[in-house]
């Protein structure tokens, strides 16, 4: 049972690891599951067993960069940013992590963490929103005067983080310079709504 | 010595007391430029595409600003200097556009017959604004430009920025594994691109007012900036200007230029010596003897001449923030962004009228 495990871990993990060089290689477009399953040693009946589509299978490989960013982001965080510099430094090292598969990150993102996509549709899509809301609401808990944030504040960042993923996808800014100035704004954005938020209430 | 976006503020009189929104003040102001014969159709479209357009407005500010405070009575002047007031207030708010206000600022100071006067005050501080740029973004930028973090390259390097250059700012470091210390300056991303866009944008929303009797002059104001501020966003191109200059001193001079590190400049990063001394306010507030003021004179006189003179190079930019009255009693020489080359014909033109042998 337990060898069982590992070894569908095992082939689980050979082919994410094929696909990430394939569609680097191919293109997203252009790398077939059929390709895929070839080089991954395996029949394509057992890759659809794995991932129901080449969407799900490039979310994984994203979940995967995101979390070498959030790795990267702890290392990084100095405890002494400001609550903009915070959530700007939380999402760049995610990108940061994401450049090799920019250039497959629109349909991938489109399919699988879309704001209309539902919650059933990618269960690997679904972790990463949870899981990256849930560090931000963390990250903005630390910083702010009063409690975590609303459900409009998390919704209004998704937003936000969402187009600044958009942007950078189609980015063609040298060194995609401009995603940078997007993202700072978005997040300056971001945090003066939560402050005028808590004047409001004051 | 500093000034920020707050305190420009409050240097214009105070609002009215109706609490009024600056988008829609701007947006009025913008409505009212239709009286003075500008494209305000093309104008309100754009303002209502965002940030980029409002720098465009701010252009337009420097314009209208010119044009509408002289010969008002003492309300009208209220009303225009609460839109002001206002258009500042929303510009300040936007981070990545302080590069081009404090431009417009500049050289709005620089009319002071049409800007209140203690406005113009505030606007010519503006050099020593502190800028926005956080330490996440500075790790990116130089990523891209050097290829590692600030603090990988440099030792001590610190996070707060010491000085705002005007399309960017200035922070202190130490060459790694020496005591050498030195002034960093980065700019902002994407603005010389910025800048450019700006300008053509401008220009095709100046093309309206093609016939009206100013535009000639116009035309030549805004050519004027374009100019300057082409020269400034080009790190490199300055530092060939300090490695000029400097070879116009001697070591044994009273006149400092700093040095440029080239393996750690790039278009957008340079290095330099960090020199120790203050700015001329806070020089003169030091009390100095009639004696070390007219030795200082000298010497910015001397500094200016020697560089048109002996390297036909024209320090093009010369407000008190770029002199530097060092601890050990020398002139330091600092931000050469803005420096024009002469040529022959210029030369002998200030030979005739400003006489450099009476200084040596």
């Amino acid at each position: 049972m337990r060898v069982s495990q590992a070894t569908k871990e095992k082939t689980r993990q050979k082919i994410v690891d094929t696909a990430r060089d394939l569609f680097t290689e191919k293109g997203f477009d252009q790398a077939t599951t059929r390709d895929l399953a070839s080089r991954a040693g395996i029949a394509v009946g057992t890759l659809f067993n794995y991932f129901p589509s080449k969407e799900a299978l490039g979310m994984e490989i994203i979940a995967e960069a995101l979390d070498a960013g959030r790795r990267e982001y702890a290392a990084l965080r100095r405890g002494s940013e400001s609550l903009e510099e915070d959530l700007f430094l939380f999402a760049i090292t995610g990108l940061n992590e994401l450049k090799p598969h920019r250039a497959y990150l629109a349909p991938v993102v489109e399919s699988a963490l879309s704001p209309f996509a539902s919650s059933k549709g990618n269960e690997t899509g679904e972790r990463v929103r949870i899981e990256h809301l849930e560090d931000v609401a963390a990250i903005v808990g630390v910083h702010a005067k009063t409690g975590q944030p609303s459900f409009v504040a998390i919704h209004l960042y998704w937003a936000l983080y969402l187009g600044v993923l958009a942007f950078w996808s189609q980015d063609g800014s040298p060194d995609q310079e401009d995603t940078l100035v997007l993202l700072d704004q978005s997040m300056r954005l971001f945090v003066s709504s939560l402050d005028s938020n808590q004047s409001r209430t004051e | 010595m500093s000034v920020n976006i707050n305190e420009l503020i409050n240097s214009l009189p105070i609002d009215d007391d109706r609490p009024e929104s600056p988008q829609l003040a701007l947006q009025q102001l913008i409505q009212k430029l239709g009286s003075k014969k500008v494209p305000v159709g093309a104008l309100n479209r754009l303002w209502i595409l965002g940030t980029l357009q409002a720098k465009i407005a701010a252009a337009y500010l420097v314009h209208w600003v010119r044009s509408s405070f002289s010969g008002l009575d003492t309300k009208e002047m209220r009303l225009n200097e609460t839109h002001l007031k206002a258009a500042v207030k929303l510009l300040g708010g936007m981070s990545y556009l302080r590069g081009a206000v404090m431009k417009v600022g500049q050289i709005l100071a620089s009319y002071p017959d049409v800007v209140p006067e203690q406005f113009a005050d505030a606007l010519g501080r503006l050099h020593f604004e502190a800028p926005p740029m956080h330490f996440s973004m500075l790790r990116e930028l130089f990523r891209k430009e050097l290829g590692a973090a600030p603090d990988e390259i440099f030792d001590d390097f610190e996070t707060e920025a010491f000085a705002a250059a005007s399309l960017g700012q200035v922070h202190r470091a130490r060459i790694k594994g020496t005591d050498k210390r030195v002034a960093v300056k980065i700019q902002y991303p994407n603005i010389a691109r910025t800048i450019r866009d700006d300008f053509r944008n401008m220009q095709a929303l100046l093309f309206p007012m093609r016939l009206s009797s100013d535009w000639e002059n116009l035309r030549e104001q805004f050519g004027e900036i374009r100019r300057m501020l082409d020269l400034e966003v080009d790190y490199e191109q300055e530092a060939r200007h300090l490695r000029a200059a400097s070879g116009a001193f001697g070591d044994d001079e009273e006149i400092v230029i700093p040095r440029v590190y080239p393996e750690l400049s790039t278009k957008r990063v340079l290095t330099t010596d960090y020199l120790e001394g203050v700015h001329l306010h806070d020089y003169l507030s030091t009390k100095p003897a009639q004696a070390e003021r007219d030795r200082y004179g000298r010497l910015i006189l001397l500094s200016s001449f020697r560089l048109s003179y002996s390297h036909k190079l024209l320090h093009a930019d010369p407000h008190p923030g770029n002199y530097f009255f060092l601890n050990d009693g020398r002139l330091g020489l600092i931000d050469f962004g803005c420096c024009v080359a002469l040529t022959d014909e210029d030369i002998d033109y200030m030979a005739e009228h400003f006489p450099y042998k009476s200084l040596q």
